[in-house]
């Protein structure tokens, strides 16, 4: 049986597993909807990855929104935020990388390296435009699969400009362009090139991006953003073979590390898929800031809580 | 029966509630305040104010909102000025303009105006103007100012004694007192910080010639008291080798922030020394992407890479 370190990255729209080698080599990973339900896509991918790979688990790792949900339900090493792991993740496949572009379904972020160390970094705030729905949306607007976003863009000979501060108007900008007769290549090319001018006006304000650089995230698929951040940066962008589960990556490695610390992981093994695990929530009345305490139960048990913004209510 | 007094917990209210706490208790009256913020505060403030009202204008509403039917007088001075030749920002000066326009039914308002621009004598004016108001005389009123005055020192005094030495890292933070001191819009910033094993130094625990020499250096003279503070300790952080990164909070409509702001993120982004950080704080600032932010940059600070 082989052994290795799980990460996993449990995100509002996706959850990610990964599974490494000693020498922080992939040897299954696992992409899976989260559909508002985060434990049920932990112990489904759990449950998947067991069936991928027969493997002896040294460390886990999680990351991602619904990262200390994800940490207490497997018993995680280390509990880590998106941005070290990504970087991690980056600095592990593409040695010297200076900085990584993500861009996700709902979020995107900036992170700056020098000399193996994050110096600077941003995520989006609260606009769209500089992530995945917004070819989303527009993909289904068009009636392509999204798939076929990226090749379509390009075979594009001259794309034309789409006005695309933000996701409302460059729908009505497209329409517009669409109806003036420009094919749909082009078009498709010139929004591949509006993301990018916003993800670089948004989250890219005012960082100094140098290569190597390295493009990762869901969207990092699509060969026409690809190519729109080449043209508009000037440099040649790397998109990592496992590039959507980058975070997941990440956290494995730093469970490699955290594990080395410890000298043995808190894994509850794989089990954990076959326990019922529920969430509940009541609104605490105590004082006007009503906050509404989550409640995580293994079976019967209450195993974690969140959600006071005092100490009333940490103990569990 | 004592007349109560309201103070609304915001604002300047950070800066000298132990004076005026004391000031009024020497008046022979019960003072009452609105409590830490709340959500509750909050979304009354929101609900009340106009929206292109900076983020602590509209908490300062929502408090007022909370004491209105608590006292018999509210206290919301005019401050136009604290130091010789500055300003605050216009806010101040319309505060109570805002407070009568916005919200209905009021006590009382004590809406005596501060202005320290030419003379350091207008607080003694100012005070008499409160005692009159309350049917005080000049030597009630003068003593109790000297004790306020008394208790403003002890306050300075004691927070500047706060820094922790022993913590293995420092961060120092930046913004408007009513930001950073405010546990609820900041998100309880200082707490989770210090929670994170650092150690937080902001602009009220340094020292008055500290803050001085890190405006020296500008060509022009910052006349907005509160965006010189702020400007001159992120200077100071600047020229601090045991400072490991400063993060810099500011409000969703604040003017002077806008400008000063980006001042002090273009100085930290051409010095390139320490790590630096810009969060703004609006009324729908989520905390978990709040808590991500200061986490990686923890991390940032930390990281000797893998
Ligand atoms: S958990 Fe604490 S802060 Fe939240 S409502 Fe209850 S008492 Fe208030
Ligand atoms: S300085 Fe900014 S935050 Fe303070 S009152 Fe003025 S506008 Fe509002």
């Amino acid at each position: 049986m082989k052994a290795g370190y799980m990460g996993i990255d449990v995100g509002s729209v996706s959850t990610n597993i990964a599974i490494i080698d000693e020498d922080k080599d992939v040897l299954e990973s696992l992409y899976l909807r989260t559909n508002g339900q985060p434990i049920r896509a932990i112990q489904e991918g759990l449950m998947r990855i067991q069936e991928l790979i027969d493997i002896k688990i040294l460390g886990v790792g999680t990351t991602g929104s619904a990262r200390n949900l994800a940490g207490v339900i497997v018993g995680a090493d280390v509990i880590k935020n998106e941005i070290t792991a990504h970087a991690v993740a980056a600095s592990t496949v593409v040695k010297g990388v200076q900085t990584v572009l993500e861009i996700g379904g709902q979020d995107s972020k900036i992170i700056i390296l020098r000399d193996g160390i994050v110096i600077d970094f941003a995520m989006n705030t609260v606009c769209a435009a500089g992530t995945g729905s917004f070819l989303d949306q527009q993909a289904s607007r068009l009636d392509i699969p999204i798939e076929e976003f990226g090749s379509l863009a390009l075979g594009a000979n001259s794309p034309v400009r789409i006005a695309g501060r933000c996701s409302v108007f460059a729908e009505s900008d497209m329409i517009h362009k669409q109806q003036l007769g420009h094919n749909l290549e082009d078009i498709i090319a010139g929004l591949c090139q509006a993301l990018v001018r916003n993800y670089l006006n948004n989250v890219g304000k005012g960082k100094e991006i140098l290569g190597p650089v390295v493009f990762q995230g869901g969207v990092a698929a699509n060969q026409g953003i690809k190519a729109a951040f080449e043209e508009e940066l000037g440099v040649e962008v790397i998109v990592p073979e496992y590039h959507n589960v980058m975070g997941a990556i990440g956290s494995a490695v730093l469970a490699q590390s955290a594990v080395k610390k410890k000298k043995s992981t808190s894994f509850k093994g794989f089990d954990t898929s076959s326990f019922d695990y529920h969430v509940s929530s009541f609104e605490c009345n105590s004082c006007p800031n009503h906050c509404e305490i989550i409640n995580i139960h293994q079976e019967d048990e209450i195993i974690a809580r969140w959600g006071s913004k005092c100490p009333k209510w940490e103990a569990v | 029966m004592k007349p109560k007094i309201g103070i609304p917990q915001a604002l300047l209210y950070h800066r000298y509630y132990p004076a005026w706490n004391k000031f009024f208790e020497e008046l022979d009256c019960e003072v009452v305040d609105s409590k830490v913020s709340t959500k509750e505060t909050v979304d009354a403030g929101v609900r009340l104010a106009v929206d292109e009202a900076c983020l602590p204008v509209k908490l300062f509403l929502g408090h007022v909102q909370y004491l209105k039917n608590k006292v018999d007088y509210l206290f919301v001075p005019r401050v136009v000025s604290i130091e010789s030749k500055e300003y605050l920002c216009p806010k101040f000066m319309g505060l109570p303009d805002m407070v009568r326009y916005n919200i209905d039914d009021l006590p009382t308002i004590i809406d005596t105006t501060l202005n320290l621009r030419d003379s350091k004598i207008n607080l003694f004016k100012a005070a008499l103007e409160v005692g009159e108001i309350l049917g005080k005389g000049i030597w009630q009123v003068n003593k109790a100012l000297w004790k306020a005055l008394r208790e403003l020192r002890k306050y300075r005094s004691e927070r500047k004694g706060k820094i922790n030495s022993k913590a293995n890292y420092k961060i120092g933070v930046l913004g408007h007192e009513y930001i950073i001191y405010d546990p609820h819009i900041s998100m309880n910033l200082i707490a989770k910080l210090r929670k994170m094993g650092v150690e937080v130094i902001t602009a009220e625990m340094l020292s008055k010639p500290a803050l001085k020499k890190g405006v020296a250096h500008l060509s022009k003279d910052m006349f907005w008291t509160l965006s010189k503070q702020m400007l001159g300790a992120g200077h100071h952080f600047f020229d601090r080798n045991d400072i490991d990164g400063i993060i810099q909070l500011t409000a969703f409509g604040c003017g002077p922030d806008s400008l000063v702001g980006e001042m002090i993120e273009r100085e930290a982004k051409r010095r390139r020394k320490q790590p630096f950080m810009t969060l703004n704080l609006d009324e729908h600032t989520g905390e978990a992407g709040l808590l991500t932010r200061l986490e990686a940059f923890i991390d940032m600070i930390k990281w000797e890479g893998i």
